[in-house]
């Protein structure tokens, strides 16, 4: 009789035990097929990043040259005037919630580092840089300088603004 | 209860588990074998990038997507993402963000075609069956 009851008790737990490591090996099973998937789709980020930043010095509507005659776009370039926040903010931006986790640029002419704006998402982590040649077009002047392009590709968790951060990336107030 | 029979019943009940979890994990691996959910993954990439050149072109365009693998797929743009799904398997369905400038339009769909191309006219971009 205490043979029969230990017997009992003796394959409950077996059974117990073999179904949670049969459940944890197929669980493991399937993240290893799921992360081989995602290993076979990823794209680069440079590349993702090259794609998506070739508009700041191709389209009018960001910050390419536009001949005032023909108004044909001069690709390549970039017009200090359009140079601004709220011109990037048109140009290119992400959801202001969530955007974190998108990628986001901040585009800096290597000649005057002052001369930077920030998409309304980058928090100042940099995970690689594109440079690309440039022409800057400047109340008729031509000049030609090197476009550093900051790239943040995608931040779990919002960190908080600096007060400096806030500051700089405000829309900038035109003079009355 | 009879040992021998209860053993019997044990092995009979253990080579049924087996079987149900190697039928089960064998199912998962070939159906990513058949590269369906990686084809519908990199299309659906691919469209956001190309949506994203686009973007980038001054002027009309057009331009074809070059796999044949679309006829299998049902493609949707709007304003926000790339919509991909199979008809044939309702599980592979994939989506993309895109981002468009202001004043952009990005809209149209295609359903099992097997040449789809992206046409941009001044500041709208359509996705539609090629020419």
């Amino acid at each position: 009789m205490s043979d029969e009851i230990f017997d009992v008790a003796r394959k409950t737990i077996y059974w117990g035990i073999s179904m949670l490591i049969i459940s944890i090996i197929v669980l493991a099973y399937v993240f290893i097929i799921v992360g081989y998937k995602e290993r076979l789709t990823v794209y680069p980020p440079e590349l993702i990043a090259e794609l998506l930043s070739l508009r700041f010095t191709n389209a009018p509507e960001c910050f390419a040259h536009q001949d005032p005659v023909t108004k044909q776009t001069i690709l390549g370039t970039i017009d200090l005037s359009k140079f601004t926040i709220e011109r990037l903010n048109k140009c290119y931006s992400t959801n202001q919630e969530t955007g974190h986790r998108e990628m986001n640029f901040h585009l800096q002419l290597a000649s005057d580092p002052e001369k930077s704006v920030a998409t309304n998402n980058y928090y100042n982590v940099d995970h690689f840089t594109l440079r690309r040649d440039v022409l800057v077009y400047n109340e008729g002047k031509v000049q030609k300088d090197e476009l550093l392009i900051y790239v943040q590709d995608g931040i779990s968790v919002r960190p908080q603004r600096s007060r400096v951060d806030a500051e700089r990336m405000k829309p900038a107030v035109k003079a009355s | 209860m009879n040992n021998r029979a209860e053993s019997t019943l044990m092995i009979i009940v253990e080579v049924i588990v087996v079987i149900i979890i190697v039928s089960l994990t064998t199912g998962i691996a070939s159906s990513y074998a058949k590269g369906a959910a990686i084809t519908a993954a990199t299309t659906t990439e691919d469209m956001a990038l190309m949506v994203e050149t686009l973007f980038a072109i001054p002027g009309d365009a057009l331009v074809e997507y070059p796999l044949n693998t679309s006829s299998a797929y049902t493609l949707v743009l709007d304003n926000q993402q790339v919509i991909l799904w199979s008809k044939s398997n309702t599980e592979v369905k994939e989506a993309r963000k895109i981002y468009p400038p202001a004043g952009y339009s990005v809209l149209g769909s295609v359903e099992e075609k097997p040449r789809i191309c992206l046409e941009k006219k001044q500041n709208t971009i359509t996705l539609r069956e090629c020419p």
